[in-house]
């Protein structure tokens, strides 16, 4: 699973869950916490990686760059472990 | 996304519900939680009820102290119907089962959306307002309703649609913030159903085979003052609230958040729910 394939994914996500239209990567992210608990749960059932709501924050929902970013490093460890 | 969303928040919703104390019940009672906002609402969804020839009993699914019954009393004695409410929260059940106690056509018993003490086909109606967005699991609430519900019953829901109070809730997140952590934040987003007219149809449409089944969607904004609002939402987010451990100062910084949103008219609450209707054939 590389990069571009979760940036995909979690984009179209966003957009039918939020009703948005995501520009380009770094557009800052206008979604509820509602949508933000949607798209944890999808990236644990989708990519099976369960992130740790004890250490993220808001930010990590800055734009979909930066929670691709997150979910490619845990991606990224989880093969490094296998 | 529905389902996916209520398993990692079971444990907190079954909680929300039973944990209603007596406390909490008699702040739901309180007539400025029923007269603005959703009262008004829930007054205007139950006026438009129709009742078929030969439907006679009736259940009231999350009755709450029975605010359906009390609209409806009229109605009920004209018609010579029976009215059942189930509800989980024993202080509520207390409060219903006191005003209807010499009034045997009514009785009041403990379950839920997800477990109805009553037998397969039992009744001819199912009528509920402002309950079904609390269950864990919107299919296994349906396959329930539809086991005790008779071929040729119907059902009248009003529920919570997941645009509900999109804008009203961003200050409260925002306040929320100074106070939770991320994780408390994200636990609480999850506390509730927030679904779709299409999430419903999807979900209801294979278990309500045979029925005309309508999904409508209405959205009102309603305006009020800090307090107004503050009365029902203390009412309906106790749960939240319980997290909170500096209660006077979120209160303020709530405040402060929900001012940045009002206008001339107040501050705006931008509502959104379901009115789902079913008919069994013939």
């Amino acid at each position: 699973m590389n990069r571009s394939e979760i940036v995909s994914k979690l984009k179209a996500l966003i957009e039918e869950e939020a009703q948005i239209k995501i520009e380009s990567e770094d557009q800052e992210l206008d979604i509820d916490s509602f949508t933000m608990m949607l798209v944890i749960t999808y990236v644990k059932e989708e990519f099976d990686i369960e992130l740790d709501l004890d250490k993220l924050d808001f930010d990590i929902f800055n734009s979909l760059n930066t929670f691709a970013d997150l979910v490619t490093e845990e991606a990224s460890e989880l093969s490094d472990v296998a | 996304m529905t389902d996916t969303a209520e398993q990692d928040s079971g444990g907190i919703r079954k909680s929300t519900v039973d944990s209603y104390s007596s406390r909490g019940a008699l702040a739901y009672e309180d007539p400025m939680n029923k007269n603005f906002l959703y009262g008004d609402i829930t007054v205007r969804f139950i006026e438009q009820i129709q009742f078929h020839p030969g439907e006679r009993r009736i259940l009231d699914i999350g009755c709450g102290t029975g605010f359906i019954f009390d609209e409806l009393g009229d109605r009920f004695e004209r018609d010579d119907l029976e009215g059942i409410g189930v509800e989980p929260a024993e202080g509520m059940l207390e409060i219903a089962r006191e005003k209807y106690r010499d009034l045997p056509r009514y009785s009041y018993l403990g379950g839920s959306f997800e477990d109805l003490p009553l037998d397969d086909r039992s009744v001819d109606k199912i009528v509920s307002t402002l309950a079904l967005h609390w269950v864990k699991s919107l299919e296994v609430a349906g396959h329930e309703m539809r086991r005790v519900l008779r071929d040729d019953g119907s059902l009248d829901i009003l529920m919570i649609a997941r645009e509900d109070g999109a804008k009203f809730k961003r200050a409260i997140v925002n306040a929320l913030k100074k106070h939770l952590s991320f994780a408390q934040i994200m636990r609480t987003a999850v506390l509730v159903q927030r679904v779709t007219p299409a999430n419903v149809t999807e979900t209801f449409g294979p278990i309500f085979e045979g029925f005309d089944l309508n999904v409508v969607e209405h959205r009102a904004v309603v305006y009020g003052t800090f307090d107004e609002h503050m009365k029902w939402w203390k009412a309906r987010s106790s749960p939240v609230i319980a997290e909170v451990e500096d209660r006077n100062a979120f209160m303020e910084d709530l405040r402060t958040e929900l001012e940045k949103t009002s206008t001339p008219d107040g501050i705006p609450f931008d509502t959104a729910y379901l009115y789902i209707t079913a008919k069994g054939a013939k």
